[in-house]
């Protein structure tokens, strides 16, 4: 094996461990912003954030939700990321 | 120690425990805590040692040889050595720059909703004319006082009790169990945040103006280790809190708007105004720093004029110099940009160009020709080439991998 041949299986290694799974990463940030949204709110309700803050909080999550929707995803990703948005219309 | 020297060394130690948190170590160290608990603990404990002691042998140096770094890398490499690393600082440096206006326009934005795009040129313009109007220990002096606020992410770290084994565990470095090129990513990006270029260049620029001298040797030597290292209780204290609040909740931090909430389940309702001013007073202070140390860099690496305390028309080449810096930071964060990408990816960066910074900076301070007998120790230098060697490589690697989207 060549000194090419080993830097490139070690760059494949490296690449490999660190495979990206988009549909995962999708479910964690739909999670994230359900979680998100929980917390604004109920820090809201205790008049512990201001209504700017979590107006603008909530059209984040919008914003980065609706994104992921131009995206090919599975159908239980696509039914939770509606879940989102719904939750977040609701707080708007 | 007279009492003149004591009141001095403490205001020191104050304005660099004040100035430690900007935009980059409260992104990274929150989104580090958010996703992985404290596994990241010692990226900030061994940045911050790597600061330590290179701030400690840039003041030295400049205390001593009475030349600031870049003035000093000049004239015993040359200008056409010089250049290159200069011109990748000078690039890093405005991303930064970018952020810190970014920070601060979003500090405003959570607070009255207005756009960050509308806000980037009014900051700008009300950077630079505190710059243009006031003096280096005025402008230093006030933003980091200002900046103790940050002491509230200590407050708060400390009011939810973190298990204290758990906490000292992050203190060894360890892999990740999932998501191993978003953590290097961000451990390089917590080291390109805390071991900032411009952090030593503005410190030795200044000990320049202050003239500084031999007998400020032990009090610079205290302010690095009192100052960085009680900085660093801040990162660490951001880490906490948002390993607390946001981990069990699987928040992972994508914006600043979903940051600025973290203090509020713990502080009630000092909690947001405290996010939000932190937030603001401490990307202010580090912009103005920023824009003086791209300013400093500039003008010492082409031999020109400078000094933030002459008056502005008197060192035109420097002021015109901070001041196009300013306009094109402000340019950069009116396109659009998503400030808390750039902040991570600039920090990253930096970690990249530092052994080009950091190589010549080491050979100066260990030169007995600038520094006489005040040449480094052999545990200081070894400190700093492991730190920024780990740092860069790593740096490297994780980049490209983020860039790619690995997980």
């Amino acid at each position: 094996m060549t000194f090419r041949h080993g830097v490139a299986a070690g760059l494949l290694l490296i690449l490999s461990a660190c495979h990206r799974d988009e549909e995962k990463d999708t479910r964690d940030k739909l999670r994230s912003w359900r979680s998100t949204l929980e917390l604004v709110r109920l820090q809201r309700e205790q008049h512990n954030v201001p209504a700017v803050y979590a107006k603008q909080v909530v059209d984040q999550a919008i914003d980065d939700v609706s994104k992921e929707f131009k995206k090919p995803h599975e159908r239980a990703t696509r039914e939770e990321g509606e879940r989102v948005l719904a939750l977040a219309a609701k707080q708007r | 120690m007279k009492k003149k020297d004591l009141m001095n060394l403490t205001l020191g130690i104050i304005t660099s425990i004040g100035g430690f948190l900007e935009v980059g170590s409260m992104a990274t160290a929150a989104t580090a805590g958010a996703l992985f608990g404290y596994k990241l603990l010692w990226a900030i404990f061994f940045s911050t040692l790597g600061l330590i002691f290179l701030i400690e042998m840039s003041g030295r140096f400049a205390a001593v040889s009475k030349r600031a770094l870049a003035d000093a890398v000049r004239e015993r490499f040359g200008f056409v050595f010089t250049i290159v690393p200069r011109l990748l600082e000078v690039l890093v440096n405005l991303l930064v720059l970018a952020a810190e206006i970014g920070g601060v326009c979003l500090a405003i934005k959570l607070v009255t909703g207005w756009p960050i795009v509308a806000l980037a040129i009014p900051i700008a313009l009300l950077l630079w004319l505190v710059i243009w109007f006031g003096t280096l220990s005025w402008i230093e002096n006030s933003t980091a006082i200002l900046g103790l606020m940050t002491i509230a992410f200590v407050v708060a770290a400390w009011k939810l009790h973190p298990d204290p084994h758990e906490l000292l565990r992050g203190f060894v470095p360890s892999r990740p169990s999932e998501g191993a090129a978003k953590y290097w990513f961000l451990a390089v990006s917590i080291a390109g945040s805390t071991i900032s270029p411009y952090m030593f260049h503005f410190y030795s620029s200044g000990a320049v103006e202050e003239k500084w001298d031999e007998e400020s040797l032990t009090s610079n030597r205290l302010t690095a280790i009192g100052g960085m290292g009680f900085g660093c209780l801040m990162s660490i204290g951001v880490l906490i809190v948002s390993a607390r609040v946001f981990l069990p909740l699987h928040i992972q931090v994508d914006s600043y708007e979903q940051l600025a909430v973290v203090l509020s389940p713990v502080l009630g309702r000092w909690g947001f105004p405290l996010f939000a001013g932190s937030l603001g007073v401490c990307c202010f202070g580090a912009a103005a720093e920023l824009a003086l140390s791209t300013g400093y860099l500039i003008a010492q690496t082409f031999g020109w004029n400078w000094g933030e305390d002459r008056r502005p028309l008197e060192e035109a080449r420097f002021s015109a110099t901070y001041s196009i810096v300013i306009v094109l930071a402000a340019v950069i964060m009116t396109t659009g940009l998503d400030p808390l990408k750039l902040t991570l990816f600039s920090m990253a960066l930096t970690a990249v160009i530092l052994p080009a910074v950091i190589v010549p900076f080491l050979l100066l301070v260990n030169d007995e020709h600038y520094v006489g007998k005040h040449v480094s120790g052999w545990i200081g230098n070894t400190v700093v080439v492991i730190v920024v060697l780990v740092a860069s490589v790593i740096a490297l690697v994780a980049i490209p991998l983020e860039l790619a989207g690995g997980s």
